[in-house]
C-alpha cells in the first residue's frame, strides 16, 4: 500500500526546550520522511523524544532549527492560525486519554470535525454513520463518552480522528490506558482503516503491541533516531 | 464560522454549563442574589420614596405649586397669588391633574395663658383635603374640619402639648396681615393630628381657608399656594414648562415639588446615591464569586480546549463558547434574579419596617416630613430591566479573562500533562 | 388683660375719684384702663427682673402721647444704655446701640418677653378696652382682708382673641385704684398676678407706684415696676416718637 507520495518531511530538525546553558535538546537533527499509506510507529524511552516529534509532525509544536514540509507547505512559513487550518483539515490525532468532549455524544464527537470544516449535513451523516458501521461502533451514536468503556471511547477517538479522511493521523500512546485485548481490537481496526482508506498512520508508542501492527518502526534515543526498520509484519 | 457550527458551539457551551451542577448552581445563586437584592432594594426604597413624595405633596403643596415668584425666598403673609379662580379652574380641566388645593399659609404666633409657639397656619378647603391629604386620617383625637367650622382648627399634637390645648381649647393666633398690620384671632381646638413628623405635629395648624383669608386680608380670589397633584409625579416637570407660559400671572411662578421642598429633594437624591453605592459594592462582591467560579470552570477544562485546539478548533471558537456560556449564566440568573428580588418586595408588601428595624416612627423622617414605615415597593419595569442588564453586562465582563485565557493555552503542555 | 398692662406701664392719668353709689363695673374698669392715661407723659422707673437664673434692674426713662405713641430708652446699667423701645399704633421697634441697628419686631416676636422681663412685647401694644372683649360683673363689694374692696369678674366674650378664662379685677372701693389682677387660664387656674402697691400722690395724681407681676407657673420668679417720677400733660410733639429719636 505503500505509495511513494510524500506526506511529511523533516530535514535537520532541531528541538530545544529553554536556551543557553539549561537548553534541553529534545530533537537533534532528525531526518524523516513519512509517505501516503504509511503505518509506522516511533518507539522508545520515555523523554527519547518521540512526543516532541509527534508535536513537530501534527503542527502542534515549533522547531528550533530544520525545516518541516507537510504536504508541500513548510511549516516554519506558516502562521499558527494555518497550521491551526491545516490540522482541522488534514491531521487527526488520537490521543492517550481520548480526549472526547464529554458533552457530546459519540456521533457528535465524530461529528464535531466535520462540522469545523462546514461539511452540509447529509455528508455527515453519511460519513460518521458509514465510519461508526466499519467501526462496529453502531448503536453507541447516543451514548454520552461516560457512558462508553474507555475502548469504545478511543474508538470514538479515531473515528473522529479518520473520519474527515485527513492525510496524516497521529496516535499518541493510544493504547495506555485500554487492556491489551482492547489494544489489539483497537490496532487491528485502524489496520483495516489503513488499508481500506489507504489512511496514514504515526503512532508514537512504547507498547510492543503497536509494534506488532507497524510495517516500519521508528526507533529514538536521546533525541536521534537510532534506527529505521522496516518491520517483519507485512501485508 | 457557520451558523451551524455557532449553533453546535452555542450547544457545547449549554452542556457545558450543566457538567458540574454543583458549580453552576453557585454560580447561578451568585447572580440571582446579584440581581434580586438589588431589586428588591430598589422596589422598596423607590417605592418608599414615590410613597413619601405623594404624601408629602398631597400634605403640603401638591407636586405642582404655584405661588408668588419671591415667596420661596421669603414665605411672607404679603406675598399672595390672585386670579386664581380663572387659574383654578383651567387646572381642573387638564388631564394630566389630579386635584388642586387652594392654601393661604399664615406665619405667626399662637400662644395660650401657657405660652408661645411659632406656627405655620394653613387655610384649606376641607373636605378637597379630606379627598387628597393623609392628614385627615391621621386626627388622633377629635374631628377633621368640616366646611361650616370657622373658627375651629386642627393642631399637631407636639403643639398641643407645647400650648397646653386640649378639644375645645383657645388660642390666640397673632400675625400680620397683607397690609403688615398685627392681627390677631381666636381659634379653638377641633381636632389634634399626629402625622410623625416633628416639625409638622409641632408647628402646623390647619384651619379653613375662609378665616384665613380674613385674617390675611385676602379676597376670594387671592391665595399663597395653588396646589397641583398630577396623575404621574414623574412627568411632572414637562407640565411646569406647559403651565408656565399658558397660565402663571406676572407675579406668579409654578414650581416643583422639589424646589418647594428641596429638603425632601436633596435627602431623597442622597439617600438614593448611598443606596445605589450599596448596590454597587455588592454586586462587585458578587461578581468576585462568579469571576472565581467563571475562571475555575475555565482553568479546569484546560486540558480539553488544548485537545480541542490541537484537532483544529480555532481560538475564536472556543472564546464564543465561553462568552457563550457566560451569556447563558446571565440569561437565565439575571431573570430569575429579577424574579426573586421582584417576589420578596411583593412579599413583604404591606409589612411595617417598624416591627424589624424598631425604634418611633417620629424618628423615621426625610427632610422633616414623617415617612411610612409601611412597605409599599414600587414595580418600575424599565428600572428594574436596567438594573438585570446592567448585571448581565456585568457578567459578560468577567468572560474576557477566562477567554483571554484561551490564546495562552499551550497545546504541547496541557497534552504532555496528560 | 395685657392691654390693662400696658396702660398702667406707660399711660399715667390723673384719676378723678368718682364716687357712685351705685356700681357700675363698666365705670370702674374704663377708670382702671384710664388711670394712666392723659395726653402726654414723661416719667422715669426701674424695671426689676426676678428670675431663677439671674436678677437685674434697669432704669428707664419714658415717654408718652395719647394711646399709641410710647418712647422708652434704658438710662442704667451702662452697659445697655440706649437700649430703646419705640412703639407707635401696632408697630413695635427696638434700637440696638451696640450695632446701631433698628430692628422691628416682627409679629412671630410679639409674645415673646420684653427686655427679658415677665412682659412681653405685645403687653407693650395691647391698647384696646376691657370693656370690648370682657363681659363683667361684681362679684364681691365690700371689706376683705380689712380692706374695702370691690371685685370685678372679666369673662372674654366669645370670639374675642383672649388667652385668658377670666380675669378678676380688685380695686379699692374708694378710689378705684387696683389692688391686684388676677389672670386665669382657660380651665381657671390662676396664670398670673398683677399686684399693686406703694400708693403716692406725684403731679397731683394718687397712684401705686409699684407694680409686680408674678407669673404662676414659674415659683420665684417676678418683675417690678416701680416709678420714680412723672410728670403729666407736658408739650411733646408727635414728631417726639419717631424712628430719629429711637436712635438719638
Amino acid at each position: 500500500m505503500n505509495s511513494n507520495q510524500e506526506i511529511v518531511s523533516l530535514k535537520n530538525v532541531v528541538k530545544n526546550y529553554g536556551s543557553g546553558q539549561v537548553a534541553i535538546k529534545a530533537l537533534q537533527d532528525i531526518d524523516l520522511k513519512i509517505y501516503k499509506g504509511d503505518f509506522s510507529v516511533m518507539m522508545g524511552p520515555s523523554g527519547c523524544g518521540k512526543s516532541t516529534l509527534l508535536n513537530i509532525i501534527g503542527g502542534l509544536d515549533r522547531v528550533t532549527s530544520g525545516s518541516v514540509i507537510f504536504n508541500g507547505k513548510d511549516f516554519n512559513l506558516l502562521t499558527n492560525k494555518e497550521l491551526s487550518l491545516i490540522r482541522r483539515n488534514e491531521i487527526g490525532f488520537v490521543f492517550q486519554n481520548y480526549n472526547l468532549l464529554p458533552v457530546l455524544t459519540a456521533y457528535e464527537n465524530a461529528e464535531y470535525v466535520l462540522m469545523l470544516q462546514n461539511i452540509p449535513i447529509s455528508q455527515r451523516k453519511e460519513k460518521v454513520m458509514n465510519l461508526f458501521k466499519e467501526m462496529d461502533l453502531e448503536g453507541l451514536e447516543n451514548r454520552l463518552p461516560r457512558e462508553l468503556s474507555g475502548g469504545q471511547q478511543q474508538r470514538v477517538a479515531i473515528a473522529r480522528a479518520v473520519v474527515s479522511n485527513p492525510l496524516l493521523v497521529l496516535a499518541d500512546e493510544i493504547t495506555a490506558n485500554v487492556d491489551s485485548k482492547t489494544a489489539q481490537s483497537l490496532l487491528t481496526l485502524m489496520e483495516k482503516l489503513n488499508k481500506t482508506n489507504n489512511t496514514t498512520f504515526l503512532f508514537s508508542t512504547h507498547d510492543p503491541i503497536v509494534k506488532n501492527f507497524a510495517r516500519k518502526v521508528i526507533l529514538l534515543k536521546d533525541g536521534l533516531i537510532d534506527k529505521e526498520e522496516q518491520a517483519s509484519k507485512n501485508i | 464560522m457557520s451558523a451551524k457550527l455557532l449553533l453546535l458551539i452555542i450547544k457545547i457551551s449549554w452542556l457545558s454549563l450543566w457538567r458540574n451542577k454543583r458549580r453552576t448552581f453557585i454560580s447561578l445563586f451568585s447572580i440571582i442574589i446579584g440581581t434580586g437584592i438589588p431589586i428588591f432594594f430598589v422596589c422598596i426604597a423607590w417605592g418608599f420614596y414615590a410613597g413619601l413624595i405623594d404624601d408629602v405633596a398631597r400634605l403640603m403643596s401638591g407636586h405642582i405649586t404655584y405661588e408668588h415668584k419671591d415667596y420661596r425666598n421669603s414665605p411672607s403673609n404679603d406675598l399672595w397669588v390672585g386670579d386664581t379662580i380663572k387659574i383654578n379652574n383651567t387646572l381642573t380641566n387638564n388631564d394630566n391633574i389630579l386635584f388642586t388645593k387652594q392654601i393661604v399659609n399664615l406665619q405667626g404666633v399662637a400662644h395660650t395663658a401657657k405660652g408661645s409657639v411659632g406656627i405655620s397656619l394653613m387655610g384649606i378647603e376641607p373636605k378637597k383635603e379630606i379627598a387628597i391629604s393623609f392628614l385627615p386620617e391621621n386626627i388622633i383625637e377629635g374631628k377633621y374640619l368640616s366646611k361650616v367650622d370657622e373658627r375651629l382648627v386642627v393642631v399637631g399634637e407636639k403643639l398641643a402639648k407645647n400650648l397646653n390645648i386640649a378639644i375645645g381649647k383657645k388660642f390666640v393666633f397673632t400675625t400680620n396681615d397683607i397690609k403688615g398690620e398685627l392681627t390677631e384671632e381666636l381659634f379653638r381646638v377641633k381636632g389634634i393630628f399626629k402625622t410623625g413628623s416633628k416639625e409638622i405635629d409641632g408647628h402646623l395648624i390647619q384651619s379653613n381657608i375662609a378665616i384665613a383669608r380674613k385674617v390675611a386680608g385676602l379676597s376670594n380670589d387671592e391665595i399663597s399656594q395653588l396646589g397641583i397633584i398630577v396623575k404621574n409625579p414623574d412627568e411632572h416637570e414637562v407640565l411646569i414648562d406647559e403651565l408656565q407660559k399658558s397660565l402663571a400671572k406676572n407675579n406668579g411662578i409654578f414650581l416643583s415639588w422639589q424646589k418647594i421642598m428641596p429638603d425632601v429633594a436633596t435627602t431623597i437624591r442622597m439617600d438614593r446615591t448611598a443606596i445605589t453605592f450599596f448596590m454597587i459594592m455588592l454586586v462587585v462582591i458578587v461578581l468576585f464569586t462568579m469571576f472565581s467560579t467563571i475562571l475555575m470552570s475555565t482553568l479546569e477544562r484546560k486540558r480539553e480546549f488544548a485537545s480541542l485546539l490541537a484537532i483544529g478548533t480555532q481560538q475564536i471558537e472556543l472564546k464564543v463558547q465561553i462568552f457563550f456560556e457566560t451569556i447563558f449564566f446571565g440569561l437565565i440568573g439575571c431573570p430569575l434574579g429579577a424574579l426573586v428580588g421582584v417576589g420578596v418586595a411583593k412579599w413583604t408588601e404591606g409589612y411595617d419596617m417598624l416591627n424589624v428595624v424598631g425604634g418611633k416612627s417620629e424618628d423615621m423622617s426625610v427632610g422633616g416630613f414623617g415617612m411610612d414605615t409601611v412597605i409599599t415597593p414600587l414595580f418600575s419595569a424599565p428600572l428594574i430591566m436596567q438594573i438585570c442588564f446592567f448585571f448581565f453586562l456585568a457578567v459578560q465582563l468577567l468572560s474576557f479573562f477566562p477567554i483571554h485565557l484561551i490564546s495562552k493555552i499551550s497545546i504541547t503542555d496541557e497534552l504532555r500533562s496528560a | 388683660m395685657k392691654k390693662i398692662l400696658f396702660i398702667l406701664v406707660l399711660n399715667f392719668l390723673s384719676f378723678n375719684c368718682t364716687y357712685a353709689a351705685n356700681l357700675n363695673p363698666e365705670k370702674i374698669l374704663d377708670n382702671v384702663d384710664d388711670i394712666y392715661r392723659s395726653n402726654t407723659s414723661h416719667g422715669i422707673l426701674t424695671l426689676a427682673v426676678n428670675t431663677t437664673n439671674w436678677q437685674r434692674t434697669l432704669t428707664l426713662e419714658q415717654w408718652s402721647k395719647d394711646k399709641n405713641k410710647h418712647l422708652i430708652k434704658v438710662l442704667k446699667p451702662k452697659k445697655e444704655k440706649n437700649l430703646s423701645t419705640l412703639r407707635v399704633d401696632n408697630n413695635v421697634w427696638n434700637y440696638m446701640p451696640k450695632v446701631k441697628k433698628v430692628v422691628k419686631i416682627p409679629s412671630s416676636m410679639m409674645s415673646y418677653s420684653w427686655m427679658g422681663s415677665h412682659f412681653t412685647n405685645d403687653d407693650l401694644v395691647k391698647q384696646s378696652r376691657m370693656a370690648k372683649d370682657y363681659d363683667f360683673s361684681i362679684s364681691f363689694e365690700g371689706i376683705r382682708d380689712e380692706i374695702d374692696i370691690v371685685e370685678i369678674i372679666c369673662i372674654p366674650k366669645k370670639n374675642a382673641a383672649v388667652v385668658w378664662g377670666k380675669v378678676e379685677v380688685v380695686v379699692y372701693r374708694e378710689d378705684f385704684i387696683p389692688l391686684k389682677i388676677i389672670y386665669y387660664d382657660e380651665d381657671l387656674k390662676v396664670s398670673r398676678k398683677l399686684e399693686f402697691s406703694n400708693i403716692q400722690t406725684l403731679d397731683n395724681k394718687k397712684m401705686p407706684l409699684k407694680m409686680k407681676m408674678i407669673p404662676e407657673d414659674e415659683p420665684g420668679e417676678s418683675t417690678t415696676i416701680q416709678w420714680q417720677e412723672i410728670k403729666f400733660d407736658l408739650a411733646i410733639s408727635d414728631d417726639f416718637f419717631s424712628l430719629h429719636n429711637l436712635q438719638r
